[in-house]
């Protein structure tokens, strides 16, 4: 007997916590990103820049970039002596917008934006650019390719 | 073109579950677990031997041989042809189908395959059915070796096996490189044929990791026989009941839950930011340590929870460890769909497409080399649902079955609070596998 009144005390109280804990957050209003409860800063908007206008100071003797929609996400990163600014790093972004990826490397490599399959060349003085609709409700891995070096990870949600 | 990384092949990772979707999941297991310490049967119900027969024309096709020798022929057809490419075709992993089928097709299907069919590999496995081929031409008894398999032997060549594929999928630099797969699975399968010369078939049961694995899945299986030998429909708890602990069986169960769990956490913010740009070999010391850690984790875990579970009834019963063993695997697998269940939904759709050209030498033998992967094939919210749905019914099946094992050892109230430490434990397997899915 006395466990079965274990049993529902428990459960009763169970159920308390996850009601009290979920609060107002009802299943259609909490689709917000970045609930984390880490400290860390771990996920960030990437940036999103003026749009119409080359990106300032774009190196001469290198291709430059188709101009980016409006509301179009830029993610940029560096790579020089192996490392990688900032430091492999997750992007959230919306589901289906346009995203550019620039990638300024010290070595001749090439970028690869796994999934959506897609390859830059990149070369010192000459920064990698990739332009994709983040299409794919998923994380994806952008790597340099022949360093084997993870450069970051995008997440379209 | 497929890529890899992180577990074999992928490049792709699944979102995080949502936030209240992980809540509500872990808070039913909670739930439910204490419900289960209340209202569950008082005396044990479980068994193996129940169930119900197939009709005769099912039972008749389900177990006929030529069925069974049609499947063991393709198996063995397309392990040739797959160990082949692994030699003769394209050096890299984009165009090569070995390293997918293996570490997709084979290692993730198994789990589906063995839970609707039972022991799959056991029945087709290409190591028996060369073995049975060799023995026939040479005339001799397949079942009999030159020697006994010693009983204390028990699984711990499965587990030495499991162990190493594991590392080798989770942890080592250019897995998916086809030469060194083709070399690792010839001498893989070189000395399962060695073992089963020298012990006969037995050996396969005991030894060959993937079978092991495919069996104890294939307990939950809803087809099963009766000890009169036919086929019958049967409770999946039933026959995950009568599984008969032997050594080494907790460290292969232990070792499949905590390598699941490694490799959620190889794909979280946190582990990415502590193993920094490391890459190659330099990455491997740090994914040892983690992979150990996990299964370490889970082994302590599970031993002081069975041990403390208090002393059984009947003196001569099997060690607790061992006697409560079945009800994780439950939860193994429920970790293993959260896992790899997109994986084989999403980019096992490589597989009619690099299927079409083994040899990479532009051939096209289905007609499908040119198909392309859909990745919106199923929405992130069911994949999300599926997970955590997954781990959720893993863990109820745990605790019922950890339940029924309790109250046929132990007598009395010791049998409710023998349960306790157990319940705790398999309560934190869930949290855990459930925070891992929210991916920080």
């Amino acid at each position: 007997m006395r466990t079965r009144w274990t049993g529902t005390a428990g459960a009763l109280l169970a159920l308390l916590a996850v009601t009290a804990c979920n609060g107002d957050g009802s299943p259609s209003a909490s689709e917000s990103p970045s609930v984390t409860p880490s400290s860390v800063p771990t996920t960030t908007l990437a940036t999103t820049e003026p749009t119409a206008s080359a990106t300032p100071s774009w190196p001469a003797g290198c291709a430059s970039p188709m101009a980016l929609p409006a509301g179009a996400t830029v993610i940029t990163a560096t790579v020089s002596g192996g490392k990688v600014t900032p430091p492999r790093k997750t992007y959230d972004v919306k589901l289906r917008s346009i995203v550019r990826l620039l990638v300024t490397a010290d070595v001749a490599d090439e970028v690869h934006l796994h999934t959506y399959d897609r390859h830059a060349p990149t070369k010192p003085g000459c920064p990698a650019v990739i332009d994709f609709e983040a299409g794919i409700p998923a994380s994806v891995e952008v790597e340099l390719e022949d360093a084997g070096l993870h450069l970051f990870q995008v997440r379209a949600r | 073109m497929i890529e890899v990384l992180a577990h074999g092949v992928g490049g792709r990772t699944d979102l995080p579950v949502p936030f209240w979707m992980a809540l509500y999941g872990a808070g039913i297991a909670v739930v439910l677990s204490f419900a289960a310490l209340g209202f569950l049967w008082p005396t044990p119900r479980l068994r193996e031997d129940k169930g119900r027969a197939l009709p005769g024309p099912v039972a008749a096709f389900l177990g006929s041989p030529v069925l069974l020798w049609v499947l063991r022929a393709l198996v063995l057809a397309a392990t040739l042809v797959l160990v082949g490419a692994a030699f003769l075709g394209a050096p890299g992993e984009e165009s090569n189908p070995l390293p997918f089928f293996l570490y997709v097709i084979f290692w993730v299907g198994l789990v589906p395959v063995s839970l609707l069919f039972g022991a799959f590999w056991r029945a087709v496995s290409p190591l028996r059915t060369i073995h049975l081929l060799i023995s026939r031409a040479s005339g001799s008894d397949p079942e009999e070796g030159l020697r006994e398999l010693p009983p204390r032997l028990g699984y711990w060549p499965a587990v030495a096996g499991i162990a190493g594929f594991l590392w080798l999928e989770l942890v080592a630099p250019d897995r998916s490189a086809p030469r060194m797969l083709g070399v690792v699975l010839v001498v893989y399968g070189a000395a399962q044929l060695v073992g089963a010369s020298l012990y006969g078939a037995g050996w396969f049961a005991r030894a060959e990791a993937f079978e092991v694995y495919s069996t104890l899945i294939g307990r939950m299986s809803p087809f099963g026989r009766l000890p009169d030998g036919r086929l019958a429909l049967r409770n999946p708890l039933g026959g995950l009941a009568g599984i008969v602990p032997e050594p080494g069986l907790v460290a292969f169960v232990v070792i499949l839950l905590g390598s699941t769990a490694f490799d959620g956490v190889t794909r979280s913010q946190w582990w990415t930011s502590l193993a920094g740009d490391a890459t190659g070999w330099a990455a491997v010391p740090m994914g040892t340590f983690g992979l150990v850690l996990c299964c370490g984790v889970v082994a302590v875990t599970y031993v002081v929870a069975t041990r403390a579970a208090g002393r059984p009834a009947r003196a001569d019963g099997e060690p607790l460890p061992g006697a409560f063993v079945h009800s994780v695997v439950p939860i193994a697998i429920g970790y293993a769909i959260a896992h790899y269940f997109s994986l084989l939904v999403l980019e096992g759709q490589q597989a009619w497409i690099l299927a079409s050209d083994p040899f990479a030498n532009g051939a096209d033998w289905f007609g499908t080399s040119d198909w392309t992967i859909d990745f919106t094939r199923v929405s992130a919210r069911t994949i999300a649902s599926t997970q955590i749905g997954a781990i959720v019914v893993g863990h109820v099946l745990g605790v019922i079955a950890a339940h029924d094992r309790a109250i046929s050892l132990f007598k009395g109230r010791a049998a409710v609070k023998g349960q306790y430490p157990l319940l705790a434990v398999m309560v934190a397997y869930t949290l855990g596998g459930v925070a891992l899915l929210l991916g920080t």
